[in-house]
């Protein structure tokens, strides 16, 4: 016989023991009796598992078909009693089973609960068999024919009751018309249209990620028998209680979440359905439950069920992940690095091989039903690519009701709030939507309300948490690993002040804190954003124009980059040069013509185009997300009414044409930069246009860059539109084939008017061409975006691009401007001394460049002008005799050239020596000119100008310097008389210098690039060729 | 091609450019000459801003928060310099907020 009351450990019966024992319970369990010969724990009494305390109320519970008998509060054992602390109830199966049990129609096939327990009793369930029932659902409920009606039968696994005693629970259908009679047929009574669904639908659901969101809704007028007249629909999900690394702890005693019905549905009382959130794991089972009001004022349960989720084990081993953030004002879009490499955005469920985001339990077929705003974080994403996630909020209250940073970060997502990824319905105001809270200003003038700074950021920490829980749910619906790291890269627009960037930086912060607690991965953002938006872009793909001009009209901002690629490229002279010419972004983005379109404002529909059911920006930029272009917006009778498509197109030109005009004024810009010496002469050492071309001899200034083989003279900007703010374009694209040829065309001829319009245009020069020379080329290209993807991509995947992560890229956004850098655009007029500023000047403080790293450039000796030249490029100060100014150290002659003669290391020959040598060699020297295809002059020419160089360097100055030191000690020489007093040596200084001032400024020059040049022409006159050997072998 | 280039440009030493314009005075008055010759199929700032006076509000109101920017934050060789584009804020304070007017 099976020893059934006995110590494991020593054998010892315990029910021969004649003794009460008060026999309590530690919390839900009871207490472990200990045997009271070994003290082993191993205790076995077989009652006790068919007696224990309920998980909720601790009281005590028998079954009634255990049928162990006693006294109220005993438990007898043989001999030994158990008192435990309250009265033992009995409980019966159909205590603890809802009466009848739903029956769901899904897909075409039926679905019923796999188990007809009421969630208050699972714990009296056997753990083991409840989660076989969520691992192997269908060993459990079924539906039987029991003289031809209709029934619902389970096998009720009890706890503490053998498997051979576990009852069989039958029940009836609960017919989806309460009003109808039971036919008996399953398929009449089973409820239809209904969606019982869990977001999200984890490939491989792990301890880790705990954030669930659980909605029953009706999604047909069929599915409405959810909440027929006389009974009440009450639905709930268990969640189990779990350790600290998330792994569930019970199986049976679960904590419930209560699903509230779906609010925020303006215009219409009855529910259409309920949704509940969690954040404490992944629920077991969903409830799905009907009510029915007693005489006594409660409710009754009267059917309903139990549906499961399969349990989650542990993660796999994974990578860290990466992810590019555009964060646009009215759409982000967001990348990710794939394990092999390859960069893609993020777009759920973009077709019908992908996995759904959401696992549904019930499948009521495509919703008919659309009320109020839904904030179901699964489901596609919007735009051609399904990869623009709106940059809104809905909430289920008005947003002016939560307008403080606790009330917002108390919302649940997905419940209370989330992205209204299939916009609202027209019968939800605009005050249930908050959108452009990209920028505090943009709230301000939205929702004013909302425009704090604490709450901007919690509006944003809250849209970044959400955007990232629905990014991360789309990948692991299809991927199994999930990560431990995901790295966020995200980007900020140049319009963004410090303050801006520090609400974002702390809304990334907070959103990365929120991120870990409900998927267990640690999301890293950075400390700051690390690249401004256009530069992000730029880091998506290389050049091979003179100019990128990167422009980004998002629906917020107009981001404006001209990058400079031989700057970046370190090449043509631009080495050093930063490579952002000009960045500057203003608050100026789609949203502005869409603002328009809408009115003088919120409710004011003063000079609206679009019709009254659309009435809202929010609406309208809705319409604009479902709309295949903005053509087709202004075409839709249901948008814009008809009487005002053409004002609506009017405003699209006014709009377009002004970004037009602020690109060409910008362009006109870079071209028409220029400094002033102290002369007035132009200094164009800082206009872009220039770069240093040819080789050798040849190397020199041009203005533009040689280009084909027939080596054009040629300025290239390259326009590279960002953002889907370029939709609009479309509108005004006048037969155009994109937008971008369009731009191109128009910033082409604008650029060209305004250089024409322009004085100064014609003095920029290389003294071959000016910028109205009609030789030199303008060409204005674009760059459409690559196959499949689209405009609002770019910065995305720019930011996952392995472009940021190289020392230039570090080095560029350390040196980048920290403000708007741009030219004025209108003529300014100062009264600090009357004066008119143009409007092609620059503002802001621009990127600093790394005059380290600039190309050392001399004029090559063989021209005429060389030596000319090199002093034209000194400093603008005027010397101050005896002791110069500082000057600038001289390039050494680039393509050196070998020496004839030798150098002349160490030793600081005086000039004239040098010349002379290089006339004694003359033959030589005029056979290695003739080698190199220039005379011998010129040759002999740049080996001295080397000498020189050289011999600066030796002595620490310039070779200006040294020239003009020198000139001015000879003249010093044949001035000063033996004798002088110091008084007298100053007053002939002076008047020497006052004399060199006035012949250097009649030419133009300083007084040591006048004197330069002279001691230059003194010493190249002495290099003639020595005269022809006498014939006949007689001496000279 | 132009062949009489007068003055002879003057391209080198990058380290020692000069802007173009002098320093301005850390308060000083800056107005707006005239209103800007646009394309003919742009309406004018002055149609969409009678007088400029919204624009001329902006200006006020930009030189108050940040007009003059201290050396370093200047193009180079220059001290003091403006940090802001009537332009830029016509296109923002203006013209976004009157966009609707234009019929």
């Amino acid at each position: 016989m099976e020893q059934e009351n006995h110590c494991e450990h020593c054998g010892f019966d315990l029910s021969r023991l004649e003794m009460t024992v008060l026999f309590a319970r530690k919390g839900a369990e009871p207490r472990k009796l200990h045997c009271p010969i070994c003290r082993s724990d191993r205790v076995k009494i077989r009652a006790l598992e068919r007696v224990f305390p309920r998980a909720d109320s601790g009281r005590w519970v028998r079954w009634r078909e255990g049928g162990v008998a006693g006294a109220a509060n005993v438990i007898t054992v043989g001999r030994l009693k158990l008192r435990v602390e309250s009265e033992i109830e009995s409980l019966s199966k159909e205590q603890i089973c809802f009466r009848s049990v739903p029956v769901f129609m899904s897909g075409g096939e039926r679905q019923i609960p796999v188990l007809p327990v009421m969630p208050e009793y699972l714990d009296c369930l056997d753990p083991a068999q409840v989660r076989l029932a969520r691992e192997k659902p269908h060993l459990f409920g079924r539906v039987i024919q029991e003289r031809g009606k209709s029934r619902y039968q389970c096998v009720l696994p009890l706890r503490g009751l053998k498997q051979t005693e576990w009852p069989t629970y039958e029940c009836d259908l609960l017919p989806a018309n309460p009003f109808s009679p039971n036919a008996g047929d399953v398929d009449a009574v089973a409820f239809r249209g209904v969606t019982l669904r869990v977001w999200p639908n984890l490939k491989r659901p792990t301890n880790a990620w705990r954030y669930y969101v659980v909605g029953i809704q009706a999604a047909t007028e069929e599915g409405m028998a959810l909440f027929s007249q006389g009974r009440m629909l009450r639905a709930r999900m268990l969640v189990p209680p779990s350790d600290v690394d998330g792994r569930p702890t019970s199986e049976t005693r679960l904590d419930v979440v209560a699903l509230d019905q779906e609010v925020g549905r303006e215009g219409e009382s009855g529910p259409t359905g309920y949704v509940g959130a969690t954040r404490k794991g992944r629920p077991s089972w969903v409830s799905v439950e009907f009510m029915q009001a007693t005489q006594g004022g409660g409710a009754e349960a009267v059917g309903g069920g139990l549906f499961p989720l399969a349990p989650p084990g542990d993660a796999l081993p994974s990578d860290t992940w990466s992810f590019g953030v555009d964060f646009g004002t009215s759409n982000t879009v967001i990348a990710v690095k794939r394990r092999d490499g390859s960069l893609q955005c993020v777009a759920p469920e973009r077709s019908r091989d992908r996995t759904s985001t959401t696992l549904n339990l019930l499948d009521g077929g495509p919703p008919t039903i659309h009320r109020g705003i839904d904030l179901w974080p699964g489901g596609e994403w919007s735009g051609p690519s399904h990869d623009l996630l709106p940059s809104e909020l809905g909430c289920v209250r008005k947003w002016t009701d939560v307008a403080s940073e606790s009330a917002i970060n108390a919302l649940s997502f997905g419940k209370d709030f989330g992205v209204p990824l299939r916009g609202a319905s027209s019968a939800v105001s605009s005050e249930h939507t908050v959108s452009e809270f990209k920028w505090l200003r943009a709230v301000e003038k939205d929702k004013s309300a909302l425009a704090r700074r604490e709450i901007v950021q919690a509006l944003q920490s809250r849209f970044l948490e959400g955007a990232m829980l629905m990014t991360a749910a789309s990948l692991l619906s299809e991927e199994e690993a999930a990560p431990r790291t995901v790295n966020v890269n995200y980007s900020f627009p140049l319009a963004f002040d410090e303050g801006d960037l520090e609400t974002l930086r702390l809304a990334a912060e907070e959103a990365g804190t929120r991120l870990k607690q409900l998927t267990g991965a640690d999301f890293v953002f950075p400390a700051t954003p690390l690249i401004d938006e256009a530069q992000a872009a730029a880091g998506h793909a290389s050049s091979d124009k003179m100019f990128r001009v990167y422009l980004d009209l998002g629906g917020g901002s107009l981001e404006v980059l001209v990058d400079d690629t031989l700057a970046r490229g370190n090449s043509q002279g631009h080495a050093g040069l930063h490579p952002h010419v000009f960045s500057s972004s203003i608050f100026f983005g789609g949203s502005v013509y869409l603002r328009s379109l809408v009115g003088a404002g919120e409710g004011d529909r003063r000079g609206a185009c679009v019709m009254p059911g659309v009435g809202s920006y929010t609406r309208l930029a809705s319409a604009v997300r479902q709309s295949q272009s903005a053509k087709a917006l202004l075409e839709s009778p249901h948008v814009i009414a008809e009487a005002r498509k053409a004002t609506a197109e009017r405003r699209a030109r006014v709009f377009i044409g002004y970004i037009v005009e602020y690109v060409a004024r910008t362009l006109a810009g870079v071209c028409l930069e220029h400094g002033r010496t102290a002369q007035g002469a132009l200094d164009l050492s800082h206009n872009r246009l220039f770069s240093l071309s040819g080789t050798g001899a040849q190397r020199r200034w041009i203005l533009g860059i040689n280009k084909g083989p027939q080596q054009k003279r040629v300025v290239e900007f390259c326009l590279v539109l960002l953002g889907n703010g370029w939709g609009f374009g479309d509108i005004v694209r006048d037969g155009m084939k994109t937008v971008e040829q369009m731009m191109a065309h128009r910033v082409y001829e604008r650029l060209l008017e305004l250089l024409r319009e322009t004085d100064i245009a014609g003095e920029i020069s290389d003294g071959e061409f000016s910028l109205l020379d009609p030789s030199l080329t303008f060409d204005i290209s674009f760059v459409l975006p690559a196959e499949g993807s689209h405009r609002k991509a770019a910065v995305a995947l720019g930011l996952l691009g392995a472009h940021h992560s190289t020392e230039d890229a570090a080095r560029f956004f350390k040196n980048r401007a920290p403000e708007r850098h741009g030219v004025l655009g209108f003529d300014l007029w100062l009264n600090d001394q009357s004066r008119r500023i143009p409007w092609y000047r620059p503002f802001g403080p621009p990127a600093q460049d790394d005059p380290s790293q600039f190309e050392v450039f001399v004029p090559p000796a063989e021209t005429p002008a060389a030596p000319v030249a090199v002093p034209a490029m000194l400093p603008l100060a005027m010397p101050s005799m005896p002791t110069m100014p500082a000057m600038p150290a001289t390039p050494a002659m680039p393509a050196a050239m070998p020496s004839p003669m030798g150098a002349f290391p160490g030793f600081a020959m005086p000039m004239e020596m040098v010349a002379f040598a290089l006339v004694q060699q003359w033959p030589m020297l005029a056979a290695q000119a003739a080698q190199m295809g220039v005379s011998a002059v010129e040759f002999a020419q740049r080996q001295l100008w080397q000498q020189v160089v050289t011999q600066a360097a030796q002595t620490g100055q310039g070779p200006e310097r040294l020239l003009a030191t020198q000139q001015w000690q000879k003249l010093m020489q044949t001035m000063v008389m033996p004798g002088m007093t110091p008084e007298q040596l100053a007053w002939v200084q002076n008047q020497q210098m006052t004399f060199v001032s006035s012949q250097a400024a009649q030419r133009g020059q300083t007084a040591q690039v006048f004197l330069a040049g002279q001691r230059w022409e003194q010493l190249t006159a002495m290099l003639n060729p020595p005269p022809d050997p006498t014939p006949f072998g007689g001496t000279p | 091609m132009s062949q009489d280039t007068k003055t002879p440009p003057v391209i080198g030493t990058r380290a020692h450019y000069r802007f173009g314009e002098e320093p301005i005075a850390q308060k000083v008055q800056v107005g707006i000459l005239e209103t800007p010759k646009m394309p003919s199929e742009l309406p004018s700032p002055s149609k969409i801003d009678p007088g400029l006076e919204a624009t001329k509000m902006a200006l006020e109101a930009q030189l108050a928060k940040n007009a003059i920017a201290p050396l370093p934050l200047v193009p180079p060789g220059t001290t003091r310099w403006l940090r802001f584009s009537p332009l830029e804020l016509f296109m923002e304070h203006v013209l976004a907020r009157r966009l609707w007017t234009i019929e």
